[in-house]
């Protein structure tokens, strides 16, 4: 089967987003590590600062590709096509799974805070990352799956 | 007593190869992307009343030549 113009647009959005999802999680985890350790003596906190680095530049990296990407969109005039019903259904079904991380995390952090004594601004931190990541990653595996018969 | 259930059935496939358009053009044609067209057909995704109709004009027929209950 050969990829038409709309087709690519819609992989390379799926690949775009796949990439920013694991810049973002890489930077903002990396930083959390980094605030986990801070004031220890430990070795790492090096290799940590660098994934922190690496990670705010795939970040930016992303970025450009989410403007280079918007711009072929225009170039094709394929707004419309690629924010069409299947895509709509694929967000709200992303978000919906974003929401219920987010609702199920924060209420089991509640009841564990009654158990160990933990940072709760990591928790929240790490909750809110999740929160983010976890909607991306499930709309672009839904926005490359279900294609059986594609002619 | 066995109750019957209906599915949301389509002749898009038959209607798209008698009329010799691929998935890719039938999804111009109705400003949708080719993958959306693939999942009416395989009856993953059912479509708004926006776009059955808009897939109807495209074949000018009505909607209930295209889409249909199956029941089993």
């Amino acid at each position: 089967m050969e990829l038409n113009k709309v087709d690519k647009l819609v992989h390379s959005r799926a690949k775009i987003l796949i990439f920013a999802a694991f810049a973002f999680a890489l930077w903002q985890f990396a930083w959390i590590g980094s605030d986990i350790i801070k004031g220890t003596e430990s070795s790492i906190i090096h290799l940590i600062t660098g994934l922190v680095i690496l990670g705010s530049m795939l970040w930016v990296a992303a970025c450009y590709f989410f403007y280079s990407f918007s711009k072929k969109v225009k170039k094709a005039n394929a707004f419309d096509a690629l924010n069409d019903e299947l895509t709509h259904k694929n967000k709200r079904q992303a978000f919906m799974v974003g929401y219920f991380t987010l609702f199920g995390m924060i209420w089991l952090l509640i009841p564990a805070t009654d158990f160990w004594d933990l940072d709760l601004l990591l928790f929240i931190r790490t909750i809110a990352v999740l929160a983010i990541v976890v909607p991306i990653l499930l709309f672009s595996y839904l926005e490359l799956k279900n294609d059986q018969g594609a002619e | 007593m066995q109750s019957e259930q209906k599915y949301f059935a389509n002749h898009l496939k038959v209607l798209r190869a008698q009329r010799n358009y691929t998935q890719a053009d039938l999804a111009e044609l109705v400003g949708v992307t080719r993958k959306t067209i693939n999942t009416i057909e395989n009856r993953v995704f059912i479509p708004s009343a926006f776009l059955a109709l808009k897939l109807a004009k495209a074949f000018e027929l009505t909607v209930e030549d295209i889409f249909y209950f199956e029941e089993h």
